[in-house]
């Protein structure tokens, strides 16, 4: 028992709680400040100019009205569509409230790939328009694909699960006691809605909103294929045809300011809705039926939502594919390539999430610094943090080659992902009682013990719908992987980028629907646990 | 075990600052073997503050903490939790939910032989009445259960000291009495100094040997339960332990009291229990009766006499209806001469 | 910095994950690659911008006649250059593979090319597709040209690039963004030709003329003037020879409405290639300049365009399925000048106001 309170158990002590989050901190923070710093000590470049005096403040303008219409058409999409789900039933209910999850599972650039095709004037689409009536190809109006707008219609397609999850938490958890009070009170439904539900259920709206627009204003693959000069596409482009990075660092400068306003809203909203989730009660909700009509029209509307977000581009890629027999026999590389480095940085990033998740249990400054750089990280574009590591690099002399490349990107799929994976494990600690760790404690058990014997047990299941999760979205990054990767490091992403930007649509196919498939599954375990976390539940 | 027995957890000159403000006021506290102490107070008095000092799991900024003579806290140093041999029971029964109630209990007992391990947990599972739940998860246990496992995990690895944090106000009350009586007399068999943490005073008095009365970060007065509610040391103090009704000495309605304010005190105020008056058929004071409430052993009568109006507590069989005219007249236990503030 | 050498030795179990096996070589020394090179058959590591499947039968192709295996390290160009020059007099490239003369240009600037003197390379390769100091070398050639509604439109119309400003074609053409580098070689091209004045006017002009804003590739121009969204579009040949070979039903009906004009872009016709280069530091020299030459025989020449349907650069070499004769006149200009143009040209787009 000497041992236990020996100076160098102690130390021990404090190198087990302290060191991990103290360096993943760091180690996480770097990227970040060297976007920054050299933002703000690189010379103003000619490049930087050039930018400058044409096309800054249109990329600004354009990534403001991506973001506003991408968020008018998330709301639109989903708060209704959480709203019919949670609230009333109808044909098909059941079905859609996971359906309205797959979306996730597309990432935008696949997406963009596939509404290109479709919603071009040789496209299906137009096609059909102009046998069906004749007309020629300038007699008569089309919405326009490659176009802010539609950017905003591709990336709202597949955000607005972001949303629908948030929105349908809290429309069964904290708003119906409220809801049925106002009933009580003579309210009529519809003006229930207004006045009770959605303000209850705003901060997390807000939260799941403000989540998707990090995304939106992270996407570089789907606005480059549409031409959509954002920041983002500025950025990459910037650093890779006029090879300034201090031009690229400026641009991110500006992304960064967007996202920590980004975070700044979601972590006020999520402040405000930690006071309404506090109570475990929960009650089975009485579902009203919708008559035959409106049914009818609930159940397509979902049915419209799954089918703009996953079922079309999905099954347009699926067609190009089978049309034109591509076998994709040069994938194997690139699928092995793709699934090493989602398991790297997946093993990173759960080793990452884990200190930190249990270090923010504990509590304390550095924990609250950990989680701040963290979320900050995953505000910003990876763009930006490939950005950030590339001049760190440049800084140590470190030549970007070979393992030092894999070692660079997984760091910043680190930074940009650690959060996401530290979230599920913060949640499995958080549904166990808040003094476990001290009663493991007094059971005779020293730190080390309590964190093998307890902690990361109980964490265990988090860790592994947190490494669902991280396994996807890197299998997903594009930008970074894109500007990082050695040679001969092609993932699935990037295969499929190179591929339909040299306008091989039929070969980008294949690898496309690898991704979504790879994609699927930890989507489909994700929306079960959900159905099953939920309190009340058996 | 080399010691003899049982030996007093002694704490002394306990002193706590957490976020400027000091939590913990200059405690001493001695919980002896053999006894239940509570330490009773409102919320925010810091009970539980000095219930992880004494475990351990918070630092001392002054004062001592001591078993059987060995030294486990004074300010720069602290033996760590899991060195002190100290069990803890939580409010919200802390059970580790990866593990079934059999694995929970033999959490502690790292040191023995795995069939050693688990006959002592299966044993401690019995006293406590669970053995049919050995493999059953916490999640699917009830509360009651659930904390039955707790104390028997807490008690498993035969610590020196229990301490026990508010361990049944999670409780639903009408499983609580059991529970308390199954959990206290498996914990008076192992003879151990056991703290019970409680802001209720009606079970504090019925379960604990010695009553600690704690409030603003200091201990207002230590004695047996009998004791403090008969010669309470202040109004806090009277307070803490059932409602009280004052009266500024001056005041107090002419025929109520009989007995003399004792000389010397500036501003003596009268504290009576509620419990305290006595109705009388003559002489006294007359009130009336405003509303009458039932209780579980009596009424709670507000009474009004001239603009005053307080509430005081009747045996059933002299329960009034509201309208009376009554007359009241205080006993001697129960009431007390205080100086003001 | 040996501290540097003994990290990279220590990560070479990471490299050893390489999908593909072989970015081992990236942690080695010169001095290691060149004693494997000399215990084992010879190995001749190349650095390339291209992604075809078939580039792959190339390299064994090569092997058989000469018993040198190819390594192939595959990204882009802006990426392998970079690489480049981290590695430095260590880097393992021998050659350097990219699709575009501007690159191979900007690798030369960088000084990660050297020249080479060969008999076969200078006899089979027209000059103009090569670098005057003999850094690069033209492999395969790509033409930029004007795809037009047959229906609507006369091919003598549009003989010249410079008719496409005419007002004839007022709101009838469709391009794709000047940030392409196919369109910053265009009108690099122009500048030599016509002067900078002319060319920012000519610029100007054709974007007052779009029938639409520039969206999409190459191929989606094509497409849209089969549509009847525009009469002309301008575009790299082979994605019309792509189309025209597709197994899609709707892609080859596009081709029916539509043909080529290989317009004139005041000294000839526009061209680029893919193009080659020994790396100014390769460890395998002679292995390096057989391969270029292999690429420039017969054989080489049929494998290397036979997937992408660009023209061979040797003449008497046989077309891939489907391409039409490309037109005798071989360019004047010299492909390096494109390069050196690509920045003048995206300022003067951004000016002409073509997006």
């Amino acid at each position: 028992m000497a041992s236990a309170f020996s100076p160098k158990a102690l130390a021990g002590q404090a190198l087990l709680s302290r060191a991990p989050l103290g360096l993943a901190t760091l180690v996480l923070a770097v990227p970040l400040a060297a976007a920054a710093l050299s933002a703000v000590f690189a010379g103003g470049g000619e490049a930087w100019q050039h930018i400058v005096s044409t096309d800054l403040l249109r990329f600004s303008l354009t990534t403001a009205v991506v973001l506003v219409l991408t968020a008018l058409l998330v709301i639109a999409a989903a708060i209704p569509a959480a709203w019919l789900v949670t609230m009333h039933a109808f044909p098909g209910r059941g079905l859609f409230e996971w359906l309205l999850i797959l979306p996730l599972a597309a990432p935008g650039y696949v997406v963009a790939f596939a509404y290109s095709d479709l919603m071009g004037v040789a496209g299906p689409l137009q096609s059909a328009v102009r046998e069906a009536t004749g007309l020629g190809a300038r007699d008569y109006w089309f919405p326009d694909i490659n176009s802010p707008a539609g950017l905003a219609f591709i990336l709202a397609g597949t955000l607005y699960p972001y949303v629908y999850l948030s929105a349908r938490a809290a429309f069964t958890t904290t708003s119906v006691c409220a809801i049925e009070a106002a009933r009580t009170l003579g309210t009529p439904p519809l003006r229930t809605i207004w006045r009770v539900a959605l303000p209850a259920a705003r901060p997390a709206i807000a939260a799941g909103l403000a989540l998707a627009l990090m995304e939106a204003a992270a996407d570089f693959g789907a606005a480059d294929y549409l031409g959509v000069r954002t920041l983002t596409v500025g950025l990459f482009r910037a650093w890779s045809s006029f090879g300034d990075a201090g031009a690229a660092a400026r641009m991110a400068m500006l992304l960064l300011v967007l996202a920590a306003a980004l975070q700044w809203i979601e972590r006020g909203q999520r402040g405000r809705a930690g006071s309404e989730a506090t109570s475990k009660r929960w009650r089975q909700i009485e579902r009203t039926p919708l008559p035959a009509g409106p049914g009818a029209l609930a159940a397509l509307f979902c049915f419209g939502l799954v089918v703009w977000g996953f079922g079309a581009p999905l099954l347009r890629l699926g067609w190009i594919a089978l049309e034109t027999g591509h076998r994709g026999a040069g994938l194997w590389g690139p699928l092995a390539t793709s699934l090493t480095l989602a398991a790297l940085g997946t093993a990173v990033c759960v080793m990452l999430g884990l200190s930190v998740a249990l270090g923010v249990r504990r509590g304390g400054a550095l924990a609250q610094l950990a989680r701040s750089v963290l979320a900050g990280g995953y505000a910003v574009p990876g763009a930006v943090l490939a950005l950030g590591a590339i001049v760190a690099a440049a800084t140590f002399q470190i030549n970007l080659v070979g393992p030092f490349a894999v070692l660079l990107l997984v760091w910043v799929y680190a930074c940009r992902f650690t959060t996401a994976g530290a979230e599920p494990i913060g949640a499995a600690l958080a549904r166990a009682p808040a003094s476990m760790g001290d009663a493991a404690r007094a059971l005779s058990q020293s730190p080390a013990q309590r964190i093998w014997r307890v902690e990361l047990p109980v964490a265990r299941s988090g860790a592994w719908v947190a490494a669902l999760i991280l396994f996807v979205e890197i299998l997903k990054e594009l930008p970074a992987t894109l500007m990082l990767r050695p040679a001969n490091w092609d993932t699935l992403a990037v295969r499929a980028y190179d591929y339909a930007s040299d306008e091989r649509l039929a070969a980008a196919a294949l690898p496309c629907l690898m991704i979504v498939a790879a994609g699927l599954a930890p989507v489909l375990v994700l929306s079960w646990q959900l159905a099953r976390s939920r309190p009340g539940q058996p | 075990m080399s010691a003899p027995g049982p030996q007093s957890l002694i704490a002394a000159g306990l002193k706590k600052r957490l976020g400027g403000r000091l939590i913990v006021d200059d405690v001493d506290l001695e919980i002896r073997p053999n006894r239940v102490t509570a330490l009773l107070g409102a919320s925010g008095a810091g009970k539980s503050t000095v219930l992880r000092l004494l475990a351990g799991l918070e630092r001392v900024d002054a004062g001592t903490v001591a078993i059987g003579g060995a030294l486990l806290s004074r300010r720069g140093y602290t033996r760590p939790p899991e060195a002190r041999r100290t069990g803890l029971i939580f409010q919200d029964f802390a059970l580790f939910p990866h593990l079934t109630a059999a694995e929970n209990v033999a959490f502690g007992l790292a040191h023995l032989g795995r069939s050693a391990r688990v006959a002592k947990a299966q044993d401690w599972l019995e006293r406590l009445e669970l053995s049919h739940r050995a493999d059953a998860y916490p999640q699917a246990l009830s509360g009651g259960e659930q904390q039955r496992v707790a104390i028997a995990r807490a008690l498993a690895p035969g610590p020196d000291a229990l301490l026990m944090d508010e361990p049944f106000a999670g409780l639903d009350p009408a499983l609580r009495e059991g529970v308390a009586d199954l959990a206290l007399s498996a914990v008076a068999q192992t003879g151990i100094p056991t703290l019970l943490v409680s802001h209720d005073a009606q079970s504090a008095m019925e379960r604990a040997d010695t009553l600690a009365v704690m409030r603003a970060g200091r201990i207002l007065q230590t004695g047996t339960p009998e004791e403090i509610y008969d010669r309470p040391v202040s109004l806090e103090v009277a307070e803490a332990l059932g409602p009280v009704v004052t009266f500024a000495l001056g005041e107090v309605p002419s025929g109520l009291w009989p007995g003399n304010a004792p000389r010397g005190l500036a501003d003596p105020v009268l504290a009576a229990r509620a419990s305290a008056f006595r109705r009388v058929e003559a002489a006294g004071c007359r009130v009336r009766v405003e509303r009458i409430a039932r209780m579980a052993d009596g009424v709670s009568a507000t009474v009004v006499h001239a603009a005053a109006a307080f509430k005081v507590r009747l045996p059933l069989e002299h329960s009034p209806q509201p309208g009376d005219e009554i007359r009241l007249e205080l006993g001697r236990r129960g009431v007390f001469v205080f100086a003001k503030g | 910095m040996p501290a540097r050498f003994s990290l990279v030795s220590s990560l070479s179990a990471l490299a050893a994950l390489s999908a593909c096996g072989n970015a081992a070589d990236t942690a080695q020394t010169p001095d290691t690659t060149a004693t494997e090179a000399a215990a084992e058959p010879q190995i001749l590591t190349l650095y390339s911008a291209r992604h075809y499947d078939g580039d792959e039968a190339l390299y064994d192709r090569f092997e058989a006649e000469t018993g040198i295996r190819v390594r192939a390290r595959e990204s882009r160009a802006a990426q392998l250059l970079e690489t480049m020059k981290a590695e430095g007099a260590a880097s393992p490239a021998d050659v350097v593979i990219a699709a575009d003369a501007g690159t191979l240009w900007r690798f030369k600037d960088a000084g990660l090319t050297q020249s080479v003197e060969s008999e076969k390379l200078d006899s089979a390769i027209p000059a103009a597709l090569r670098d005057v100091d003999g850094h690069w070398f033209g492999l395969a050639k790509r033409y930029r040209v004007i795809a037009y509604d047959k229906e609507n439109v006369a091919p003598d119309s549009i003989a010249a690039f410079a008719d496409l400003s005419g007002e004839a074609f007022d709101g009838e053409i469709c391009a794709r963004s000047s940030s392409n580098i196919y369109n910053l070689s265009l009108l690099g091209h122009l500048i030599e030709t016509q002067g900078a004045e002319a060319a920012e006017a000519w610029a100007g002009s054709v974007s007052g003329n779009f029938a639409r804003d520039p969206a999409g590739g190459d191929t989606d121009q094509i497409k849209a003037v089969a549509a009847g969204a525009c009469q002309v579009a301008i575009a790299n040949h082979y994605y019309w020879f792509r189309l025209a070979g597709s197994e899609s039903e709707s892609d080859r009906q596009v081709t029916e409405k539509t043909a080529l004009v290989f317009a004139n872009a005041g000294d000839g016709p526009h061209v680029n290639v893919t193009a080659g280069a020994v790396a100014a530091n390769a460890p395998n020299r002679e292995a390096a300049v057989a391969f270029l030459e292999f690429l420039a025989t017969e054989t080489g020449q049929t494998m290397l365009v036979a997937e992408t349907r660009e023209y061979p650069v040797v003449a008497g070499v046989p077309l891939p399925d489907g391409l039409i004769p490309p037109p005798d006149a071989e360019p004047v200009t010299p492909l390096s000048r494109l390069g050196e143009n690509q920045v003048a040209a995206q300022r003067m787009f951004d000016r002409a106001g073509w997006p």
